[in-house]
Formats: structure tokens, C-alpha cells, sequence
């Protein structure tokens, strides 16, 4: 179906190594086959990161675009979007029945945010091995996203953290609003980040 | 002179914060660095002054003074055909779109797509001072390229202010000449590394 809105655009950000691309690698996977889906990523520096969801296997080429951000990319996802706004133009062109685009940041600090002109709804990838302290710095990243996904939990045993203190930290931090713990690395809390976005981006519709 | 008003549209559109994504494009000096011919103040000051003078900078200050003057489709075709490489028509292609649906959002008068961001000014800003608007330009682009070299290269924020107020008398002079016909380009090294820049690993910048 073709909305006249244009596709859903999620933006998903967080620091580097917290999760990202395996969160996107996960979403497509679970999308890719029940309705029309593109990437744009942010997260390349190198042929390798580009080519990573295409090794995976999870999307064809045309439906994933790469985009340098001279080293900016708070600025790409945030005070001037433009160049990512026009990789979702030019899908928009190739693919007009799209009615999904997940648009990757290149790595954040816990303060980015995304531009409500690029992202209709925005999550943001937490790790949890990168400390105790981190939900309670209160980025606001961390503070209005419309998830925050914990990610790596299975890795706290091992570097001194609390699971449930950090979720508490997190609830506090978001005044109760969403939160998904995950181990993406198994795939744990991707189905509940899927159903987060069918169910507050709207797309019941769109899914076949 | 150009009334405050005018002036002050002028330094809004070429400021970095106008949303062009000027931070992504690097015009090919990201290869310049990793080949290491630019590798500090002095070599950036010479890189940016050639392409100022003899690419992209003269050229574009041409197609400034053709747009204003109503001939801006024509400009736009020759920018396209004298483009060092396909990223350098990238660069002034996607920057162009960016601004003009930016300033049409704002209320601007709707321009065909597909124009260089030097015609696209150029079409917006007639009836203002043609070598103020290209001067302004030109130092828009000259610290476009110095705030990549800051990102790509040890460079410290004074001594790229200070490369770019080196560079003021060029800006001036390029801005100020008039000409009946396109300049050609000879800045052969830097369009050899925006050439180079297609296949550069790792890379920071679309250009």
C-alpha cells in the first residue's frame, strides 16, 4: 500500500558498538518479507560497514543507502538532516511502495537526539557493559527517544553491572516510557522492538 | 552596497547552519590528506587557493554572475559538463537541492531540480550585488574545505582561521573578475584526488 504520508522513518541511535547495525540487521529480517523496507546508514567509514546488512543478507542493495557524514554524525541525524533527508527521497523515487525506512546513526553521545523532520519515531541503543552510571546521565537520548533498548545484557555478570538497577535508572531517567532489555547478539528483545514500532509507528496495515 | 536585508538573507543561506550538509563534502581533500600533500596549514593554503583560482571556485563564481544575470540553466549545464569528476557534480548537485527546498520551504520562488548550488544562489539572489554574492560564496566553500582539513588531518582551529584569513585576497579577486566566458579548469592534482576519493578506504566524506 502506498501511504501518501511516505514510509514510516525510524531513527536508531546510540554510541558506537552499542548494538546498532545488529538491531537494524534483526528489524529487517522480521520486516523484510511482510512489507517494503529500506536502510539508510550513517554507520560507515569503511566498504565493510557498508556491506555488512548486504553480507547478512537481509536486504538487497537498492533498499540500502550509505551516507558520509564528514565526521558529523549528531549533525547528520539532527541540526541539518538534509543530506540523509535526500538518501530517503531518492528511495522514495526508486521504491514507491516503501513503507518502511530505518535511518542508522553513525554513533552517538548519550545528548543526540534526531531531527523530528528525518525520524517519526526514534530508539536509542544502549550497551550495557559500558557502565553502571550510564542511564543515570540522562542524555537526552537516553531521556526522550521513544524506546530505549538495553542492549547486551547478558554481558552484565561480567563487568560489575546491575540489570535491574539500570532498568530502574532507565524507568526513573524516562518517566515510565518504554524500555526493551536486550542480547541481540541471540536476537533476545528484537521481536519486542518490532512490535514497538508496528504498534506506535501504525503499520498494522502495511504488514502482510 | 547590498541593504542590510539583503545582506542579511546573503550570510543566512552561506552560513554553515544553512542545511546543506556542506560537513559531508570534503571536494576530494580527504585524498589529498591520505596521499599526504596536505599535511598542515601551508599545503592546505596552497590546495584550497588552487581550486579557488583555477577549479571549482572561479568557475563557480562565473555561474553566480550568469544565474543572476538570467542564465542560470545554461550555467548549470556548463557546471555539470566541466565537473572534475562524478563526486564534484555530486557535491554541488546535492548541496543545490538541499538549498533550494529549504528556501522554498521558507516561501522562496520554486526552482527546476537538478541545479548546482552556485546557480541555485545565483537564481535567488538577483538583483543583489554579483561580487558580494560570489565573495560570500567563495568563503562559504574555502571554509567549508579548512573545517574538513580541522576534521580529517591535525589541524588546530587557529591555524585553519588563519588559513582561511590568508585566503580573503583570493576569495576577493576570484569574486571580482569578470568574464564573458566559462573559465577553464586547471586544478589538475585536486581533481585527481576528488577522482581518487571514489574508491578512497577508509572515507569520512561523500566527496
Amino acid at each position: 500500500m502506498i501511504s501518501a504520508h511516505g514510509p514510516l522513518r525510524v531513527g536508531i541511535g546510540g554510541p558506537v558498538g552499542a548494538g546498532k547495525t545488529t538491531l537494524t540487521e534483526h528489524l529487517c529480517r522480521l520486516f523484510a518479507q511482510r512489507l517494503s523496507m529500506a536502510v539508510v546508514t550513517n554507520d560507515i567509514y569503511t566498504r565493510e560497514d557498508a556491506d555488512h546488512l548486504l553480507r547478512a543478507q537481509v536486504l538487497p542493495e537498492a533498499r540500502i543507502r550509505g551516507v558520509e557524514t564528514g565526521g558529523c554524525p549528531h549533525t547528520a541525524i539532527r541540526e541539518d538532516a538534509s543530506v540523509n533527508l535526500a538518501a530517503i527521497a531518492a528511495l522514495r523515487t526508486a521504491i514507491p511502495d516503501l513503507a518502511l525506512v530505518l535511518v542508522e546513526s553513525g554513533g552517538d553521545n548519550l545528548a543526540a537526539t534526531f531531527s523530528p523532520e528525518l525520524a517519526d519515531l526514534t530508539v536509542y541503543v544502549l550497551d550495557t557493559a559500558a557502565g553502571q552510571d550510564v542511564p543515570r546521565k540522562r542524555g537526552l537520548g537516553v531521556t526522550r527517544s521513544d524506546l530505549v533498548v538495553l542492549n547486551k545484557t547478558d554481558l552484565a555478570p561480567h563487568v560489575g553491572v546491575d540489570v535491574a538497577e539500570a532498568r530502574r535508572d532507565l524507568d526513573r531517567a524516562r518517566d515510565g516510557r518504554p524500555v526493551v532489555l536486550a542480547s541481540l547478539r541471540t536476537g533476545e528483545g528484537a521481536e519486542a522492538v518490532a512490535a514497538f514500532i508496528v504498534r506506535e509507528g501504525g503499520l498494522d496495515g502495511e504488514i502482510g | 552596497m547590498l541593504a542590510v536585508p539583503d545582506l542579511l538573507r546573503l550570510v543566512q543561506w552561506l552560513s554553515p547552519a544553512f542545511p546543506v550538509s556542506g560537513y559531508a563534502y570534503g571536494h576530494g581533500l580527504e585524498s589529498a590528506v591520505a596521499a599526504g600533500r596536505v599535511r598542515d596549514g601551508a599545503t592546505l593554503r596552497i590546495w584550497v587557493e588552487t581550486v579557488l583560482r583555477r577549479g571549482a571556485g572561479a568557475l563557480d563564481a562565473w555561474a553566480i554572475r550568469e544565474a543572476m544575470a538570467g542564465r542560470g540553466a545554461a550555467a548549470a549545464e556548463r557546471l555539470r559538463a566541466r565537473a572534475g569528476s562524478a563526486e564534484r557534480w555530486e557535491e554541488m548537485r546535492d548541496q543545490g537541492a538541499a538549498f533550494a527546498r529549504t528556501t522554498e520551504a521558507m516561501g522562496e520562488a520554486p526552482l527546476p531540480a537538478g541545479l548546482p548550488l552556485a546557480v541555485v544562489l545565483g537564481m535567488h539572489a538577483r538583483g543583489l550585488v554579483p561580487e558580494t554574492v560570489a565573495a560570500l560564496f567563495l568563503q562559504a566553500f574555502a571554509a567549508q574545505v579548512v573545517s574538513a582539513a580541522v576534521r580529517a588531518m591535525p589541524l588546530g582551529q587557529t591555524e585553519a582561521q588563519r588559513v582561511l584569513a590568508a585566503l580573503a585576497p583570493v576569495v576577493a579577486a576570484v569574486a571580482a573578475a569578470e568574464r564573458t566566458d566559462p573559465p577553464g579548469g586547471a586544478a589538475l592534482l585536486s581533481d585527481l584526488d576528488a577522482m581518487r576519493h571514489e574508491t578512497l578506504q577508509p572515507r569520512m566524506f561523500r566527496t
